[in-house]
């Protein structure tokens, strides 16, 4: 959770700093006009079918009664589903990570070098 | 403790995914297709922590943190290309980035 609160904050500051004194940029501005189109008609055709099949196809299944104990969604209910059921997903979480964490810090090592051999 | 139904959650959940959709499909800049993508996978996560709760059951939870992890990595790696190709003065721009080769 702390690690993707990071990555996301740097994320929103890289945006913010990149763009924020570039107000030219539309989401419209120039491209092709057929790519627009189709990217409105697909977006407005998931929206339209999620809220169909929500109103019409599954108004009694989704109203059916939770119950929900005092422990439900708690550390301790979570990290225990996370180190019995789920410990394989754990494991791989950790090496996705590992690796992520490797590869920005190659990606970060080669820019540097780039850098390096093109003011030298 | 009632919170609303669970029929605005799946609403609001496909609007923000139409909304980290319409971005990737018509913003042109990497940083803001990024931002996108990470406004899908919290949609998906919304539901599923929504559907935990319907359901009474904390495995919807767990994936949700493990998709947070996964994000989190894409995050790294993505940003890290990004900034990458702006040292080596790269226009920042996926219409004209065509060729892997730079």
């Amino acid at each position: 959770m702390l690690v993707y609160g990071g990555a996301v904050m740097v994320m929103f500051l890289f945006v913010i700093a990149y763009l924020g004194d570039r107000t030219d940029e539309s989401p419209w501005s120039g491209g092709p006009s057929w790519q627009v189109v189709g990217a409105i008609l697909a977006g407005g055709a998931i929206l339209a079918e999620v809220i169909v099949v929500v109103g019409l196809k599954a108004g009694n299944l989704l109203s059916k009664p939770s119950h929900i104990g005092r422990s439900f969604g708690s550390p301790e209910a979570l990290g225990r589903l996370f180190l019995t059921d789920h410990l394989l997903a754990f494991e791989i979480t950790s090496i996705v990570l590992l690796v992520a964490a490797v590869g920005g810090v190659v990606l970060g090592a080669h820019a540097r070098n780039l850098e390096h051999d093109a003011r030298s | 403790m009632h919170g609303p139904d669970i029929q605005w959650y799946v609403v609001l959940s496909a609007i923000l995914f139409t909304t980290g959709a319409l971005g990737v499909m018509l913003r042109r800049n990497p940083l803001i297709i990024l931002l996108s993508v990470e406004i899908m996978l919290n949609a998906a996560n919304l539901l599923l922590i929504a559907f935990s709760r319907l359901h009474g059951r904390e495995d919807g939870q767990v994936f949700a943190i493990s998709v947070m992890a996964v994000a989190a990595s894409e995050v790294v790696v993505g940003l890290g290309l990004i900034v990458a190709m702006g040292r080596r003065q790269v226009d920042l721009d996926v219409d004209k980035l065509r060729t892997l080769r730079g």
